[in-house]
């Protein structure tokens, strides 16, 4: 495999992929692949089923350093966590997720790796998990509900580090069915800015989930 | 002057500085205890202690509401770093004490939600003899000449008492399959809310012998067949299924006790190792079930 490597993101043709942890060898996550290559394993990274993968793919350009500190909301089963947690190999993902049955699933991925903090808790209280989350480096939602760019905004006024980019995962479906997309990314944006917020990207994730964008902000 | 809790203690903080704190114990199961409290919205002894005799405390949390000011938007939360490592608290405690942590959390959490189902259940039962009831005042009061407009209301009512059972069986259906996967498969979630309901929760019932699963809901019958004799139970509320109540009548028994040894098998799963096991289960259960018609 040749790997272009950028900050724990390996490209190989059109394909990404992971390091997998030293404490994770051989295992899999969901139904990705493991590929060995001088020693080292790497997992690949589905675009299809984490929409992380498919804005990187689209060319989502942000730095994640080996020691960030990441607050993800909306953690589900811990599909993309996973992969954040092979990045930031000395950091930590703050993985919050509102259903019990997910969390069980994270919980069983985070005996295997240590970088992740499985928080129950619902991502419209901040409040309710402030004695576990410090200040962090980025934040990555993942939340399909009406009220997102609310749940996101008051996250970043709590949580995200002075002069830090954000990611939030934007289902237009799901602010309005009755807007064209373009439209339903266009009225979160503006939501976003006017708290204060500088959009630095927008990025469309076809061909590998429609109706979705990944909005990139900066506080 | 600021009161922030973090999982390792509790701090009094002024102008960047930390004037004052309380660690909490370096046990896990000591720090789990106090996130636990909480998350129940509670003030820790710890909190209520540090802030004696100080004025003008500053919250961040609704919760501390009592003794301090709520202002979660105050810049200087984000400017203060209280960093466990500083005070000799490993990541791997904190780690170790959010697994826990969240293991509690969502036990109690899903145990609420077969307390949902049994209401759900009850519920159900209730409509539908409440359906019974309007179904049976509706005939008889149509078989009299009666005006349209007099019985409109209760039909009214009817249709939407009907509309409310269709309702609340899909919510129990789609409840049941995240709840309890394993025993919905191998006998449909109507019957397995309702085994759960009489069993009174998910570990109670995955904790019964098959045999006592095997006849719950026929209790009463039990109950007269241990006074007055006669012939025991063969089958409860697992008799609404299909394999069972299709067969012909003497081999219901039969089907009826494997029936009851495979839901056993899948309400442990269910509660305890949480693994889908169902495939096998059903696998195991046709063929069985053809053994004993072929017998
Ligand atoms: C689209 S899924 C996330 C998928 C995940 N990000 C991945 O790529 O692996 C959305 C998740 O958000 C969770 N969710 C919805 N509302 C939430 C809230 N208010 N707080 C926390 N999680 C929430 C849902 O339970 C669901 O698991």
């Amino acid at each position: 495999m040749k790997t272009a490597e950028k900050q724990g993101i390996f490209k190989e043709k059109n394909r990404i992929f992971t390091e997998n942890l030293d404490s994770c060898k051989g295992l899999k996550v969901y139904n990705e692949k493991l590929v060995k290559h001088k020693g080292r394993e790497f997992r690949s990274w589905n675009p299809y089923r984490s929409k992380l993968a498919a804005a990187i793919l689209n060319g989502l350009n942000i730095e994640i350093k080996s020691n960030s500190k990441i607050l993800y909301l909306g953690a589900a089963t811990g599909t993309t966590v996973s992969h954040i947690s092979d990045i930031v190999k000395d950091g930590s993902v703050y993985s919050v997720e509102s259903s019990p049955v997910a969390v069980k699933k994270l919980i069983e991925l985070s005996e295997k790796r240590k970088n992740i903090i499985p928080i129950l808790g619902d991502a419209n209280h901040p409040d309710r998990y402030s004695f576990l989350v410090p200040v962090v480096d980025l934040i990555y939602q993942d939340i399909s509900q009406r009220n997102q760019a609310g749940i996101f905004i008051s996250n970043i006024a709590r949580y995200l580090k002075r002069s830090s980019n954000s990611i939030l995962m934007v289902k237009a479906r799901s602010i309005d069915v009755a807007l064209k997309p373009n439209k339903a990314y266009n009225l979160v944006c503006s939501e976003l800015e006017n708290s204060g917020l500088k959009i630095k990207d927008k990025i469309d994730l076809k061909p590998y989930e429609k109706d979705h964008a990944a909005v990139i902000i900066s506080n | 002057m600021y009161l922030i809790t973090k999982w390792f203690g509790t701090f009094i903080c002024n102008k960047n500085r930390i004037k004052n704190k309380i660690l909490f114990s370096k046990d896990e199961k000591e720090i789990v205890k106090k996130l636990l409290k909480i998350n129940e919205n509670k003030i820790l002894p710890e909190e209520k202690k540090i802030v004696k005799n100080l004025k003008k405390i500053i919250v961040i949390e609704k919760r501390l509401q009592k003794i301090g000011e709520y202002k979660p938007s105050d810049p200087f939360f984000k400017k203060i770093e209280i960093k466990p490592e500083d005070f000799d608290y490993s990541e791997d405690l904190l780690h170790k004490a959010t697994l826990l942590l969240a293991k509690n959390r969502v036990k109690e959490k899903l145990a609420s939600e077969d307390l949902q189902v049994i209401q759900m259940v009850n519920a159900l039962d209730d409509l539908i003899q409440t359906s019974n009831l309007l179904s049976e005042r509706v005939n008889c009061w149509s078989a009299i000449p009666t005006s349209k407009e007099k019985i409109q209301p209760l039909q009214n009512v009817f249709s939407t008492v009907n509309n409310e059972i269709k309702s609340m069986e899909k919510q129990i259906d789609s409840d049941m399959e995240k709840i309890a996967p394993n025993m919905s498969k191998i006998t449909g979630p109507l019957i397995s809310a309702r085994l759960l309901s009489i069993a009174g929760g998910l570990e109670k019932l995955a904790t019964m012998p098959a045999s006592t699963i095997q006849i719950l809901g026929a209790e009463k019958a039990f109950f007269r067949f241990r006074k007055e004799g006669g012939k025991p139970p063969k089958h409860g509320v697992i008799f609404q299924n299909p394999y069972i109540n299709r067969s012909p009548r003497e081999i219901r028994g039969k089907i009826a006790r494997v029936l009851a040894t495979k839901i056993s098998i899948a309400t442990k799963a269910d509660a305890f190792t949480k693994r889908d096991i169902s495939k096998d289960l059903i696998k195991d259960l046709d063929k069985r079930i053809k053994e004993i018609k072929n017998l």
